[in-house]
């Protein structure tokens, strides 16, 4: 491939992104790659779109590869070239956007493909929900189970999008949606109260301390005002927080506090509000069905049964909450599906019968491997240049250095006798 | 007056309670007493009620006075007695209330009995007193342990509901809209008050429909509340209350920690989904990890976690009416306290989303909704019959005239039993320095004439 027509990223000190190709995201079996065998596809550009968010951007790109393969007709069997393509799924934080950008700029990267173009983030998600199995599951009290999607029953639906803020749409169709409402409690919220009252570095930090802590330490339960038997007269039982953070009453100073209660209560409690909004915007307008999209979640198993057990207990069983496995790629995805040139709406995606994430791990091997050896080779090839150039300075310097030698001899031997030079010396 | 029949409580270092009676509160102007002229009742004794809530213990308490007046009839013009009453109100902190029983403990408690003019409202031994909210239940045992007083306990929603219904009802001026800063009464009809949703703000939220009196269902509710904006601020900043809360954030900007719209999408905002560039997309979502808490200013913080949960409140509330047809949302609870950006704030989320459909309605007496209601339980008096002292005006001078008239008199009488005690100790005094007196010129004489006597004969003789 031309170098022009190469994506080469580059690892950036101090940014960790070791080329969009290459970048193995941690856990990042909740985000796999998709495999879509046999593109009908000539042009062998790949395909990238971004979603720029307020916290994280999102890259989505696809790979094609050719594929020899042998199909049989009427004259026999003839070799043929049909292109499979993988959707690859990538995030880094917003706050590393510009220096991302400047080292684009100054690697003079081109994208392949002549076209390409980046899109700002569309909502045109239906695509992934009914194109893929095994991308929508529900996660109850510790289980999941992925559930189909009838084509016939997916619209309406509520699409709850939880990012550094909350956005509350509701989808009746293929491109018919209207944002209804949102709250400005979202990931952005919980992380930045978690940062203020805590040392936790980033948000996967406070998912996982968050797992030893007790809520209790600094919620104020019903419990704690009525005692052991609740308020039953209202369905309060003892154990529902009356007042999140409501134990703290000015008496402790925030080093009385541990980092991970603080963590468990903020999770829980926002992650509580989320679905109550969601269910109160769902329940008057018949919605059965709540899907959450978004980087908020990431898998974390009880922020997913905290809102299902939420929304079971408002909705007596009647709303159901649905997690989405890319979930926080929605926007990136609907964004390439903008693109003219190929049509995904076509596409059978390789459909996994059961969700075998080694099998996963060796699609993706099978192209990040090749490509690594690809940017290995660039290297070497830089290497061999500039020792080339040392070889051809240093062979110049040589040449030089003989000139010298011989021009100063023929000096001495001048001086020695006449004051002519002939062409013998 | 015997020291038995009197209600004496007095300040307790550190407690700041100086006395049912005569305490002001701060801005009292907020929670007004309330004057009910003419009482049909007979037994003089007063009633007092509680709401222990989880911060915030709510007292209202009823002082009755006798009053002469004269009225005509058939023969004449005849002398007669009526009894006025005034309501009052109280709050204090709950984690003082161990304290306050302890105090009241060591007073051995009393109350004024018949023969007095003047009737503060007191507790005594074997006495039943209405309670609500839930301490109610869980100090229900040492009151009696250690007071000898039973709890007659008042389910929290209902009794919220009644004063709400009471006070709205009952009471000119006690509801009102707040919108850019202007405050304006309201009258509601009582054939339109029905049905309203009201919005109890504590420690945690109650959303409460009210059908009708005594008809209502809590909604729902969520937990974030007054406690949680405090408890957030206590551990952010240095603020030591509620009030410094709400004053501090009067400086404060949001935008230092909120992550706005513009923000993310520019100046121009998102226009396609009607969001401003102004509105906040995420609640301290600017906080990303690279300043630590020390580089926000504590007024900021204030701000944004004001503006945050009022916010959201309002937005539940609204959520909840909208699909139930409701048109007003009665705002109690001790979160408010009269702030007038708060009030604000609720009031033009509410009209944004509903597109004017919903008001924000607040109330005078907001806190006190549960104290109120559970008064209303006794038996022994129908306030529902009352008629309450009209005033046209919402004149807070004219109001403190009203209070002192009550308050002036009884601080006199604390005054006058001051003055008599002061001059029983100088008439004492000087009782007893006549009688000193008296004594040395007794004394100078017979050692006068002891001195004659030695002087002379060893006999004495009447003429010395």
């Amino acid at each position: 491939m031309e170098r022009s027509n190469c994506q080469q990223l580059e690892e950036v000190e101090g940014f960790g992104f070791n080329g969009l190709i290459t970048q193995q995201q941690p856990s990042n079996h909740q985000n796999p790659t998709l495999l879509f065998p046999e593109l009908p596809i000539d042009n062998d550009s790949s395909l990238i779109s971004l979603d720029i968010g307020g916290t994280l951007v999102k890259v989505v790109y696809l790979v094609r590869e050719n594929k020899k393969c042998m199909t049989s007709c009427s004259d026999g069997a003839i070799e043929c070239h049909t292109l499979d393509g993988t959707l690859h799924f990538v995030k880094f934080e917003t706050k590393f956007l510009n220096q991302w950008i400047q080292f684009l700029h100054s690697q003079r990267l081109c994208f392949v493909g002549e076209n390409s173009d980046v899109q700002p983030t569309g909502f045109h998600k239906n695509m992934t929900i009914k194109k893929i199995d095994q991308e929508a599951f529900t996660h109850i009290s510790g289980k999941k189970t992925y559930v189909n999607i009838d084509h016939c029953d997916l619209f309406p639906y509520l699409l709850v999008n939880v990012g550094s803020g909350v956005s509350i749409i509701k989808v009746t169709g293929n491109k018919k949606f209207k944002r209804v409402t949102g709250t400005q409690f979202g990931g952005g919220t919980i992380f930045g109260f978690a940062s203020l009252l805590t040392n936790c570095q980033s948000y996967d930090e406070l998912l996982e301390i968050s797992q030893q802590g007790d809520n209790r330490a600094l919620d104020l339960t019903v419990g704690d005002i009525y005692g052991d038997t609740g308020y039953p007269e209202h369905s309060l039982s003892a154990s529902a927080i009356a007042s999140c953070f409501g134990k703290v009453n000015g008496n402790k100073k925030l080093s009385g506090y541990k980092a991970e209660d603080m963590a468990a209560s903020l999770l829980r409690n926002f992650t509580y509000l989320i679905a109550q909004i969601s269910y109160l915007v769902a329940a008057p307008l018949g919605i059965k069905r709540i899907c959450f999209g978004g980087s908020y979640i990431r898998g974390h198993a009880s922020t997913m049964d905290n809102i299902s057990y939420g929304l079971n207990f408002w909705s007596k069983g009647q709303v159901a909450a649905v997690f989405l496995q890319h979930e926080g790629f929605l926007g990136a995805v609907g964004a390439l599906l903008n693109y003219k040139k190929i049509d995904l709406n076509i596409l059978v995606p390789h459909k996994l019968t059961a969700y075998d994430s080694s099998r996963l791990s060796d699609v993706g091997e099978e192209f990040h491997g090749k490509l690594e050896e690809r940017v290995e080779d660039r290297h070497n090839r830089e290497v061999e240049r500039l020792k080339a150039e040392l070889d051809r300075i240093q062979n110049d310097k040589a040449t030089l250095v003989k000139k010298l030698k011989n021009l100063e001899s023929k000096l001495s031997k001048l001086c020695g006798s006449c004051s002519k030079l002939c062409s013998s010396c």
